[in-house]
């Protein structure tokens, strides 16, 4: 059970991990909770705490572009530049 | 030869003029004299050069109205009327602009005018952005440095997204079809959750694709929210009042788009000492509860069973691993069970105490009030029981009293 739990977390993307762990914070600072559900998710937070700074530190920007060409002068797409006056 | 009314005529006229295309849509640029702003918000006034007059009426709600006066020059825009009732032809202008402004800057003032009046710069039609998005489509040109910048930002901010690039010219003829191609492929072949729509600074014609007309109405259809960043600080372009949101630059652009992760790491331990904080708010709740009923066992038949087991379970609770950082916390918890072993009557009995009861009724003392001289009681101790007789003495007895001291004078 613990194993499934954690394979769950792993595959969280960064929102989801961040959005579970402000609902597990929020529902744990509610209060009228007993001490195993507290500790549970206690637990869970501590798990999202460790996700979510994985992701956020092992993170690399990818860069794609659109495939196929959508408009009507693909080959003018890499000849322009910002800087270039007409 | 017909002869006509001058009803017939002043149709006949007013459809001419009203008809003819250029008269319907035109620019003008002239002297203001005679100027009267009238009551009802509406302004009337002349428009004049040196060989002709235009009489002209500007109403309320139009735009640059603030500009008119006597003695002015100005350029209107706007459509000739010809007012049947009077004779008068008249131009009914709907925007006024200094004299001398370029012909661009006529026609942006133009179109934005139009595309307002339309609705496509409706603030309450202006979407948030996702906090976190997780695919950013660009649109710009591939070889700028612009292009380069913002992967730049967004990779030191918050590299979890992908960066979808969505090239097209962005200045010349190709542009505007190209930069309405680019938002819309984003929005049918991608799944990006904001689009960019960007370029670098320039001249007001080189800027000019984002003030066009297919541009504004290609950013207003986009179902992504957009954000436009065009040019410079300083420049307005028609695309950024269209727009979800402005940037005043590309590089502000990648700044509003993601969170920055340094910020989100703050936020994650700010997050963590909450849980903390939760946690400990709880074990003290429930160490005060303990506390009440240990209290209550004190004063009433205690459950001790209910009680143990229910200190075991916070005990255990508190045992779990991942406590590893509430350590003092647990034997706190822990604690409360020899807190409650002490409560036991055996226990305290073991330590020296004694139980009185009345006899024969068996009544536990709690007070001198249940006792008179001679009453017959029990002291229970630790290993059994002494019978015992209340004294005559006026002092008074505790009903608990320590074995050896309550027993010699009373025996």
């Amino acid at each position: 059970m613990t194993n499934s739990s954690e394979d769950e977390s792993s595959e969280l993307s960064f929102e989801q991990a961040y959005k579970k762990l402000e609902q597990t914070v929020e529902e744990l600072g509610g209060g009228g909770l007993s001490l195993e559900r507290a500790t549970v998710l206690y637990e869970e937070g501590m798990k999202l705490v460790k996700v979510c700074n994985q992701l956020l530190s092992a993170a690399e920007l990818r860069v794609t572009q659109l495939k196929d060409s959508y408009a009507g002068a693909p080959d003018s797409l890499s000849d322009d530049d910002d800087e270039q006056t007409p | 030869m017909p002869v006509y009314t001058v009803s017939q005529i002043s149709r006949y006229l007013k459809e001419s003029l009203e008809g003819d295309p250029l008269l319907g849509d035109l620019w003008v640029t002239g002297e203001i004299s005679n100027y009267r702003p009238a009551a009802s918000g509406h302004s009337y006034f002349t428009l004049k050069d040196a060989q002709g007059q235009l009489r002209s009426v500007m109403f309320k709600g139009g735009r640059g109205s603030e500009l008119l006066e006597s003695g002015v020059l100005v350029t209107a825009h706007g459509r000739i009327s010809f007012y049947e009732a009077r004779g008068d032809v008249q131009l009914i202008a709907d925007l006024v602009m200094p004299e001398g402004t370029g012909p661009l800057h006529l026609q942006l003032e133009k179109l934005k005018m139009q595309l307002e009046e339309e609705g496509l710069f409706e603030l309450s039609r202006k979407r948030g952005l996702p906090p976190m998005p997780r695919t950013i489509g660009v649109v710009t040109s591939p070889t700028g440095a612009v292009f380069h910048d913002i992967c730049n930002i967004i990779g030191r901010r918050f590299p979890l997204v992908e960066i979808l690039l969505a090239p097209a010219t962005v200045q010349g003829d190709n542009a505007a079809p190209e930069i309405v191609a680019a938002i819309k492929a984003l929005n049918e072949r991608s799944n990006a959750d904001i689009i960019i729509v960007t370029r670098g600074g320039g001249s007001l014609e080189e800027l000019w694709p984002f003030n066009e007309e297919q541009v504004a109405r290609g950013i207003y259809g986009s179902r992504i929210p957009v954000v436009s960043a065009v040019g410079h600080e300083t420049d307005f372009t028609i695309a950024d009042y269209v727009a979800d949101l402005r940037a005043p630059t590309p590089s502000a652009a990648a700044e509003m788009v993601v969170p920055d992760r340094r910020a989100l790491m703050r936020d994650i331990i700010g997050r963590e000492e909450e849980m903390e904080r939760s946690l400990k708010e709880l074990v003290s709740y429930y160490r005060s509860s303990i506390d009440f009923l240990a209290m209550r066992a004190l004063q009433r038949t205690p459950d001790f069973p209910t009680l143990r087991r229910r200190v075991d379970d916070l005990a255990r609770a508190a045992a779990t691993p991942l406590w590893e950082q509430l350590t003092s916390l647990k034997y706190e918890v822990a604690g409360f069970g020899d807190q409650l072993t002490a409560l036991d009557p055996k226990a305290i009995l073991k330590r020296g105490y004694a139980v009185v009861e009345t006899q024969p009724e068996g009544r536990i003392v709690r007070s001198k009030e249940q006792v008179r001289a001679g009453q017959r009681l029990k002291l229970r101790v630790a290993d059994g029981s002494i019978p015992a007789v209340a004294g005559t003495s006026g002092e008074a007895q505790r009903p608990k009293k320590q074995p050896e001291r309550a027993g010699a004078p009373l025996i």
